[in-house]
């Protein structure tokens, strides 16, 4: 099986080490947006990597072999400008050299409704939710078996969409190695495999297992605990990764301030929209 | 024929480049019998051809790695192919248009002049120029996108140097080492060029 090794890449004060071909699905989170997108732009192979990432051991930096496999799209930016098939079908081969799947990008767009979504004058002008749609199907009619998106279910509100495309993304028949950068980490919530961590407060890289939980402090933490895995620190909280034992989770439950919650809802906690 | 059918014969580029190609080699033929006639300067073709290869080359290169270089590498395009493709694109339009240069200088010289030889019409110096300005301005074009200059001192360059070929070409007669240097800055610019979007690092937004 093809597999993604990123061995030592430092990036900013991050040292990062991964291989991709352990989970098939990984989502990554950082306080800083940027960050996401400086990694993703080294891990598609995009920019220089200075020999630390390796797609079936050969370096990815502007190799042909994986691009050909994999796509990265940001699903904040726009990538069509028309929604006429046969155009797109003729241009992605003229000038890719790749598949577009008119069917699929079809159903997709009939099942999320993109024309509801487009204004057509002279131009198609998408809502920012169309765009996201758009995005979406075009992922799904391109055949890459791996994916690098980012922000994929932003400026989607509707339930039944997110979850449409949280599936489909996350499809493990469909895609041999999905790496996602989610605005929305709560709604991958069980979905993905793994979760790597650019941890704010001592530059590190935690990768967390999906079914983690993370402790929750109101303001700094006594640093007798010696907390391995600090996420992240401001004024007010501080959010860990919980790889305590049972009875002293308890322990420290009964001697602080604390709140035990799901790896999923950091961003809630980070960005402050939990009351 | 089924509509579908015709979309797809109608969005074929190779059948489009060819209409585009053939209406210009009607044009050309038309305009040199009404040119004679107005007693415009025979040449005037051949700059107004090359003037705007170089226009569109200047805007092509500096949009292609302004841009869509981000997201031509997002799909699955490498470095090295968007740039060989870009030179591809670039020679292939130098060679048709050099193809209709040729093409007008032989049905002038057929038609209006057969008595004079071609050196006698044409001012060749400035025949080979012109080409080598539009390689040299493509290529300007190719590294202000990359060092990602702004779109308005992009426009002011862009009319300053337009203002400039067109000053040179009229008012001045080209010498052969000025073309000579020109070829040699072509020759030194590409491989530039290369190491640029080889090494050029993309941008967060």
């Amino acid at each position: 099986m093809s597999s993604l090794k990123v061995d030592n890449l430092k990036l900013k004060n991050y040292m990062i080490n991964i291989d991709f071909s352990d989970y098939k699905t990984t989502a990554v989170w950082a306080a800083d947006k940027k960050m996401i997108d400086s990694f993703f732009n080294i891990i598609s192979g995009i920019n220089k990597n200075r020999n630390t990432c390796f797609y079936n051991g050969e370096d990815i930096y502007d190799n042909k072999e994986y691009f050909q496999s994999r796509l990265y799209f940001d699903y904040k930016k726009q990538y069509l400008s028309t929604l006429k098939l046969q155009y797109l079908q003729e241009r992605f081969r003229q000038k890719y050299n790749i598949k577009f799947n008119k069917e699929e990008f079809k159903k997709v767009s009939e099942t999320l409704d993109i024309r509801g979504e487009t204004e057509l004058t002279n131009v198609y002008r998408y809502t920012k939710t169309g765009n996201t749609f758009v995005n979406y199907a075009l992922t799904c009619s391109l055949y890459k078996p791996n994916i690098i998106i980012n922000n994929p279910t932003i400026n989607l509100t509707i339930q039944s969409d997110i979850k449409y495309i949280v599936n489909g993304l996350t499809d493990k028949n469909k895609y041999n190695m999905a790496v996602l950068g989610p605005d929305n980490l709560a709604v991958f919530a069980n979905k993905v495999d793994k979760i790597l961590i650019f941890s704010d407060y001592d530059n590190r890289v935690i990768i967390a297992d999906n079914k983690d939980s993370l402790i929750v402090f109101n303001g700094p933490i006594d640093s007798a605990w010696h907390f391995e895995n600090i996420i992240y620190q401001n004024n007010d909280k501080t959010i860990v990764l919980n790889d305590l034992p049972r009875p002293e989770l308890k322990k420290i439950q009964k001697n602080t301030n604390c709140e035990v919650i799901s790896i999923y809802h950091i961003d809630y906690y980070v960005s402050g929209t939990k009351q | 024929m089924k509509k579908g059918k015709f979309l797809k014969i109608r969005q074929n580029y190779f059948l489009q480049l060819s209409v585009a190609f053939l209406a210009a080699i009607l044009l050309i033929m038309v305009s040199i019998v009404l040119f004679e006639d107005i007693q415009l300067d025979n040449t005037m073709l051949i700059y107004n051809i090359f003037g705007n290869l170089t226009l569109v080359g200047f805007i092509f290169s500096y949009n292609l790695t302004k841009k869509h270089l981000r997201s031509q590498l997002e799909v699955g395009k490498t470095r090295k192919q968007i740039f060989l493709n870009y030179i591809v694109n670039i020679l292939i339009t130098l060679i048709v248009a050099l193809f209709l240069v040729a093409y007008y200088i032989f049905i002038y010289k057929q038609i209006i002049k057969n008595t004079s030889t071609i050196t006698q019409l044409f001012d060749m110096k400035k025949l080979l120029f012109l080409p080598l300005i539009f390689l040299l301005v493509s290529s300007l074009g190719f590294m202000l996108g990359i060092i990602q200059i702004k779109k308005k001192i992009f426009y002011l360059l862009f009319t300053a140097i337009i203002t400039g070929l067109v000053i040179i070409v009229i008012y001045y007669s080209i010498a052969y080492y000025i073309n000579i240097i020109l070829l040699i800055i072509v020759f030194i610019a590409i491989p530039i060029n290369y190491l640029l979007i080889i090494n050029y690092q993309i941008k967060e937004k």
